[in-house]
C-alpha cells in the first residue's frame, strides 16, 4: 500500500485551496465564516474584488452623473 | 433546510492506519440544482449588474443588488444557496468590470458617440482624466476617440474579449467548469491587452492623453486602478478548488 499522507495533511493539497472541503461541508458557509476559512491569499483576492466592485459602484453613482451634470448643459464639446 | 433539492454528497477522505485511503460520506453538500429562489436572486443580481455596468447609471442598479443579496441570504437560511459567497463576489466583480469597459468603449466605437449624452459623458471624462477623449473628439472618419492605436484595441475587446469574458463570468457564477476555464483564458487576454498594449500606447501619447486633462495621470489611475481584475484574480482562478465546478453546458 502506498502512503497517502502528504506534507499538507491526509487530504492533500485540496484542503488548502479556496472553497475546498471547509467551504462545502454541510452546504455553503455564511459570508464571514467563509472569508475566515479561506487561505490568506484567496481572502485577499476576494476582498480586493469586493473593494474594487464598491469603487466602481461609487464611481458610477457619484462621479459619472457629476460629469453629466457638470458638463451636460451649454458645454462646447467641439 | 429544503430537502426537495438534489444534493451532492460531500465525501470526507481519511487515511487508515495501514495507509489505505478510505472514503466516508458525511453531511450533504450544496444543492446540485438551482432552486427557484436562487434563480430569482440571480435574475435580480444580473439586472443590478447591468445597471452598475453602465457606469453612468449605477444608482439604479443598487436596489436590485441589495434585494438580490437579501434573497441569497434567505436562500442560505433555507439551505438552497448553490455557490460559495467568494464565487458570487468574484463573478459579480468580473461582470461589472467588463460591462463598464464594454459599455464605455462600445459607445465610443459605435455610432452612439454622436449622441448628445455619450458625447457629453466622454468629453467630460476626457477633460477630467484622459485628454484623448476631449481633444479632437469625433474628428476622425470612425468618430469617437481620435487615437487610432486605441481604436484597434477597442475592436479587439468589444468584438472578442469582452463578450467572451461576460459569458464566462456568468457560467462561473453558475459553477460551470467551462466558465472557470473561460475566466482563466480571458484573464490572460485581458492582462495582455491591458498591460502590453493599452498602457504603452496611452503613456507614449502622454501630452495628448494624461497631459491634456485636468487631473492628469493621478486622475487616470484613480479611475483605471479598479480595472485590474486579471492581475488580482489569475492566481485565484488557478488555485480555486475545481471539484466544486460542474461539467456540462
Amino acid at each position: 500500500m502506498t502512503d497517502t499522507t502528504t506534507p499538507l495533511g491526509d487530504k492533500g493539497f485540496n484542503e488548502n485551496l479556496a472553497g475546498g472541503d471547509q467551504a462545502t461541508r454541510g452546504g455553503v458557509l455564511p459570508l464571514i465564516e467563509e472569508m475566515r476559512a479561506l487561505p490568506t491569499f484567496q481572502r485577499g483576492a476576494v476582498l480586493a474584488s469586493l473593494m474594487f466592485l464598491a469603487t466602481i459602484v461609487i464611481q458610477g453613482t457619484i462621479l459619472m452623473p457629476l460629469i453629466l451634470f457638470r458638463f451636460g448643459w451649454g458645454y462646447n464639446v467641439g | 433546510m429544503n430537502s426537495s433539492l438534489k444534493r451532492q454528497p460531500v465525501k470526507q477522505s481519511s487515511a487508515t492506519r495501514s495507509g489505505q485511503l478510505s472514503t466516508t460520506e458525511v453531511l450533504p453538500g450544496p444543492p446540485t440544482e438551482t432552486s427557484a429562489l436562487m434563480k430569482k436572486a440571480d435574475r435580480y443580481m444580473l439586472i443590478g449588474l447591468i445597471f452598475v455596468g453602465t457606469w453612468a447609471f449605477s444608482a439604479f442598479g443598487l436596489p436590485f443588488l441589495i434585494y438580490s443579496f437579501l434573497l441569497m441570504r434567505k436562500a442560505q437560511r433555507q439551505g438552497e444557496l448553490s455557490r460559495p459567497w467568494s464565487v458570487t463576489i468574484v463573478g459579480a466583480f468580473c461582470i461589472v468590470d467588463v460591462a463598464v469597459n464594454y459599455f464605455g468603449w462600445g459607445t465610443d466605437l459605435l455610432p452612439s458617440h454622436d449622441t448628445s449624452i455619450i458625447e457629453t459623458l466622454w468629453t467630460g471624462y476626457g477633460k477630467l482624466f484622459d485628454g484623448g477623449y476631449y481633444l479632437n473628439y469625433n474628428s476622425t472618419p470612425l468618430g469617437g476617440l481620435a487615437a487610432p492605436t486605441e481604436k484597434t484595441l477597442e475592436f479587439a475587446c468589444i468584438f472578442v474579449m469582452y463578450p467572451m469574458r461576460i459569458a464566462a463570468a456568468w457560467a462561473f457564477l453558475h459553477m460551470k467548469k467551462w466558465g472557470l476555464q473561460g475566466m482563466i483564458i480571458t484573464s490572460w487576454m485581458y492582462l495582455s491587452l491591458w498591460f502590453v498594449y493599452y498602457l504603452p500606447q496611452i503613456s507614449s501619447n502622454f501630452d495628448h492623453r494624461w497631459g491634456g486633462s485636468i487631473f492628469g495621470s493621478i486622475g487616470f489611475w484613480f479611475i483605471g486602478l479598479v480595472f485590474v481584475s486579471p492581475f488580482v484574480l489569475i492566481p485565484y482562478f488557478y488555485t480555486v478548488d475545481r471539484s466544486m465546478f460542474k461539467d456540462g453546458p
